[in-house]
C-alpha cells in the first residue's frame, strides 16, 4: 500500500510556504558544446521544446545524441570547463534559469527541478549510508529532523520498493544491487517533491515487475502533485506507458516531436522510422535483428546538411547540402476545437522539396 | 606471446565449459555504526546450480536484488564463495594459482552491470580496452593497438576514440567500451551483466547480432544477465529464472518463454511491456512487499506474493526438479517439487 505523500505530516506541499505553483518549462534553442582536443562537439545543438504542468515528455534517440546533456543543461550541471552552454533559454516560473546566479540556481535544483541521473553510482556518495543520502533533501529543503526525518526516509524507501527499509537504510551503496541503487536515486529525487522531475533512464536495471510498480507509483505521484516529467529512455514500452509526447533526438537535435500514439502509428522522420523498425519482438523467434546500416555520426565532424543523410534510404540532394528546418507534418485539431496536437519533423521530405 | 596450447585442457564437447555447483554466498549484516556487530546474513545466492556447454548461452533473469550480479562476481573470483564449487573446463576455479589463474582470467571476459564505475576515469579507452590483453598475455604493443581498433569498430565506435577518456562519452557509448574490453582478449566465456540495457534499439540490435555471430564463429559461451526479455530470448539456449537467491525454473529458452511453469515466471513474462504499444496482453499483477534476502520466507520464497499459493507453500520449501521433459521448476503446483516426491536430481 502506497501512502499518499500529502497525508504525511512532513510533506513539502503543505510544509513549504506556498506549494510550488504549477509551472511550465520552456527550452528554447539550447546549445551545449564540448571543447575537445579534436574539435567542438556540438552535443546539444538548438534544442527547443516545452513541457506543460503534469505532462510527461519522453526523450528517446540514438546513443550519444545529447539526451543526457540536454537534461544536465536544464539544471546547469554540464561538466565544466570542457562543456559549456553556449546559447539558448530555459524558462521556468518566470525566470530564465540560464541567467540565475549560482546561489539562486542551487535553490531551484532539487527543490523545483530534480533529476535522477543516468549513472546511479556517481550520484551516490560511497561513504554515507542510504538513510543519510535519502534524508538530505527532506532535511535541507523541508527542514525535517529526528524521528520525522527517519520516518520520511522509510516512507521514501517503501515508495521505491526497497525491501526491509528499516535495515536497508543503514546500508552503503556498494552493498546494494544495481536495481536497488537505481531506486535509491529515485527516492532522493522524489524527496523534495519537485515541480519538474527529470529522469534519465531511471529503470534500466529494474526487472519488469518492479519496473511496472515503479512506473505506476510515479504516475500516481504525478497525478497527485501535477509535477511534469522528462523521461529519457530507450524502452519504447515505457514510452508508450508513461509519456504524453515524445521527442526523438539524433546528433544533438530533436528530429521529431509527436504525441506518443502518433509516433508509433505514423513516425515521420526516417531515423524514427528505422528506430521503431529495429525493436525486437519477444514473441517472435528471428534469426537476426534489424539494425540501421552505417555508423552513428561523429559529432565533431558532422557532414553538411542532415546528419542522418549518409544512412537514410530516402535522402535527396538537398539533404546533403542544407540542414532541414522543422516542419509541421499534420496538425490535428480536436473535435471540441481544443488546441491542436502538433507533430513536427526536421526532414526535407516534409518540405516543398519532398512533395 | 599467447600460448597456443593452454595449460588448461579444453573441454570435450559433451563436457560443460562452466559448471556452477550448489554455490552459496552470504553477506553479514552489521548493526551499529561503531561496533558493527553482525545480526544476520543476506543470503544473496543460496544453493544455485547450472552449467554452460561450450558455444552456448545461459540466460539468467529474475527480480532486482535476487543475486544475479553476485553470482557473476563469484564466477569472476571477485567475491569468495561461502559454499559450493565452480568448475571451468573441469577444474575448480577456487584452486587455480599462478599461470593457471592468469589463463582463467584471460579466458573469461566480463561486462559489468554498471559501465560507469567499472571504467577507470584516468585511463584512456586504449588502455581500458587493451587491459585484458596487457594483463593476461604478452601481446606486443602494436598488435594491441590493432586489436583495440578492431573491437571498437565492432561495437560501433570510431577507432579514433581510443585516445579519449571515459567521461567524454555518453552512457551507451561507455557501455560499448565495456563490451569492447570484454572482447579484446578473445575469451572463451563471457559474463554479460546487463550488456545492452543503456543502448538505443538500433545499437542494441547491432551488439546482440555481434554477440551471436561471434558465438557462431568462435564458439564462445555466454552467461547473459538481463532484464530485457527480448534480448534473453534472442540470445539464450537455456534460461534460468532466479528469485531471492535461488533458481526457481530452468529449461530451454523456448520452453521458458512459451510454456512457463513457475508462477513468478508467468508474472514476469506478463509484466513485460509490449515492445509496440498496439500489441496488448494480460498482465498478472503481483502485489505485496518485495521480500528480503535477510529473512526469506520459510516455505516457498515466492509464497507471500504468489497469486496461486496453497497452504503447503507456507511451510514446505519446494525443490527444483524436473516436472516435464528437460524442464525444471521449484513449485508445489508440481508433485515433483515435494521433498518426498523423489524428484530430486
Ligand atoms: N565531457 C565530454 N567531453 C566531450 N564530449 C562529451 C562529453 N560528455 C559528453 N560528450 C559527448 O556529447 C554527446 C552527447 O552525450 P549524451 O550523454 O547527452 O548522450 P545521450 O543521448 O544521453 O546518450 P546515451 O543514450 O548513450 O546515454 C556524446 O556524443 C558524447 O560523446
Ligand atoms: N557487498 C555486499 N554486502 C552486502 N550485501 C550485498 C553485497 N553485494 C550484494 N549484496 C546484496 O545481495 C543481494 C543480491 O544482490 P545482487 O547485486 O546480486 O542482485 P541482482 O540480482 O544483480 O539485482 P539487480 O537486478 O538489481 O542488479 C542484494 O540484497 C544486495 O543488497
Ligand atoms: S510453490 Fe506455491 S507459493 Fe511458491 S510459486 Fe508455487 S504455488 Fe506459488
Ligand atoms: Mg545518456
Ligand atoms: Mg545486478
Amino acid at each position: 500500500m502506497v501512502n499518499s505523500p500529502s497525508r504525511q505530516p512532513g510533506s513539502a506541499f503543505d510544509a513549504a510556504s506556498g506549494s510550488p505553483p504549477a509551472t511550465r518549462l520552456e527550452v528554447k534553442d539550447l546549445q551545449t558544446w564540448f571543447y575537445t582536443r579534436r574539435g567542438v562537439v556540438k552535443a546539444v545543438d538548438g534544442v527547443s521544446f516545452s513541457l506543460e504542468p503534469g505532462e510527461t515528455l519522453g526523450l528517446v534517440g540514438e546513443s550519444g545524441s545529447g539526451k543526457s546533456i540536454t537534461c544536465l543543461s536544464i539544471l546547469r550541471l554540464v561538466p565544466e570547463p570542457a562543456g559549456r552552454i553556449v546559447g539558448g533559454e530555459v524558462w521556468l516560473g518566470g525566470a530564465d534559469l540560464l541567467q540565475l546566479s549560482r546561489h539562486e540556481m542551487e535553490q531551484v535544483r532539487g527543490r523545483q527541478v530534480s533529476m535522477v541521473l543516468q549513472d546511479p553510482m556517481t550520484s551516490l556518495n560511497p561513504v554515507f549510508n542510504v538513510e543519510k543520502q535519502v534524508g538530505e533533501g527532506s532535511r535541507y529543503h523541508l527542514g525535517l529532523q529526528g524521528t520525522g526525518l527517519k520516518d520520511r526516509v522509510q516512507q521514501l524507501l517503501r515508495w521505491v520498493r526497497i525491501p526491509a527499509p528499516e535495515v536497508r537504510a543503514n546500508d552503503y551503496p556498494h552493498q546494494m544491487s544495481g536495481g536497488m541503487r537505481q531506486r535509491i536515486v529515485g527516492a532522493i529525487a522524489l524527496s523534495s517533491e519537485p515541480s519538474v522531475l527529470i529522469a534519465d533512464e531511471p529503470t534500466t536495471s529494474l526487472d519488469v515487475t518492479i519496473q511496472a510498480q515503479y512506473l505506476r507509483l510515479l504516475k500516481d505521484l504525478q497525478e497527485e502533485h501535477r509535477f511534469s516529467m522528462i523521461f529519457v529512455t530507450h524502452d519504447f514500452g515505457i514510452v508508450a506507458r508513461v509519456c504524453d509526447r515524445v521527442a526523438v533526438m539524433y546528433a544533438g537535435k530533436i528530429v521529431e516531436l509527436a504525441p506518443t500514439q502518433e509516433l508509433f502509428s505514423a513516425p515521420k522522420h526516417p531515423y524514427a522510422q528505422a528506430l521503431i523498425q529495429s525493436l525486437p519482438d519477444p514473441d517472435l523467434e528471428v534469426e537476426w535483428l534489424t539494425t540501421i546500416p552505417g555508423q552513428p555520426p561523429v559529432l565533431y565532424d558532422l557532414p553538411a546538411g542532415c546528419p542522418f543523410a549518409p544512412r537514410c534510404t530516402q535522402a535527396m540532394d538537398i539533404c546533403r547540402e542544407e540542414y532541414p528546418p522543422t516542419f509541421e507534418t499534420g496538425l490535428e485539431v480536436g473535435d471540441g476545437g481544443e488546441k491542436a496536437a502538433s507533430h513536427t519533423a526536421a526532414c526535407w521530405l516534409y518540405g516543398e522539396a519532398g512533395s | 606471446m599467447t600460448p597456443e596450447v593452454s595449460p588448461v585442457s579444453p573441454a570435450s564437447p559433451t563436457e560443460a565449459l562452466l559448471d556452477v555447483r550448489h554455490v552459496r554466498k552470504y553477506f553479514p549484516v552489521n548493526k551499529g555504526v561503531l561496533l558493527r556487530r553482525p545480526v544476520g546474513w543476506i543470503k544473496a545466492v543460496d544453493d544455485v546450480a547450472f552449467s554452460i556447454p561450450p558455444g552456448q548461452t545461459f540466460g539468467l533473469v529474475g527480480e532486482s536484488g535476487c543475486g544475479k550480479s553476485t553470482l557473476a562476481k563469484l564466477i569472476l573470483l571477485l567475491e569468495p564463495l561461502t559454499d559450493g564449487d565452480i568448475m571451468f573446463e573441469g577444474r575448480s576455479v577456487a584452486q587455480l594459482r599462478g599461470d593457471d589463474l592468469k589463463e582463467y582470467r584471460g579466458a573469461v571476459g566480463a561486462v559489468f552491470q554498471d559501465p560507469f564505475s567499472s571504467l577507470s576515469p584516468r585511463m584512456r579507452v586504449m588502455e581500458i580496452v587493451g587491459d585484458p590483453l596487457i594483463v593476461t598475455t604478452d601481446t606486443p604493443r602494436p598488435r594491441i593497438e590493432e586489436r583495440v581498433a578492431e573491437v571498437l569498430e565492432q561495437v560501433g565506435l570510431s577507432p579514433a576514440s581510443a585516445a579519449n577518456y571515459p567521461h567524454e562519452f555518453s552512457g551507451g557509448q561507455r557501455q560499448r567500451i565495456a563490451i569492447a574490453r570484454a572482447l579484446s582478449a578473445s575469451p572463451r566465456l563471457m559474463i554479460l551483466d546487463e550488456p545492452v540495457s543503456a543502448l538505443d534499439a538500433s545499437i542494441r540490435a547491432q551488439i546482440i547480432n555481434l554477440l551471436k555471430s561471434l558465438q557462431r564463429e568462435l564458439g564462445l559461451s555466454y552467461l547473459l544477465i538481463a532484464h530485457d526479455l527480448g534480448t534473453v530470448r534472442f540470445l539464450s539456449d537455456q534460461v534460468g529464472v532466479m528469485y531471492l537467491g535461488q533458481l526457481v525454473e530452468k529449461s530451454s529458452s523456448r520452453e521458458v518463454f512459451t510454456n512457463p511453469l513457475h508462477p513468478y515466471t508467468r508474472a514476469l513474462l506478463s509484466a513485460a511491456l509490449p515492445v509496440r504499444p498496439d500489441s496488448s496482453r494480460e498482465e498478472i499483477v503481483i502485489s505485496g512487499e518485495v521480500p528480503s534476502p535477510l529473512d526469506p520466507p520459510a516455505g516457498c520464497r515466492f509464497y507471500p506474493r504468489c497469486p496461486v499459493a496453497m497452504p503447503v507453500c507456507e511451510t514446505v520449501q519446494p525443490l527444483l526438479a524436473q516436472a516435464q521433459a528437460d524442464h525444471e521448476v521449484a513449485c508445489h503446483l508440481y508433485p515433483t517439487s515435494q521433498p518426498q516426491g523423489g524428484g530430486m536430481e
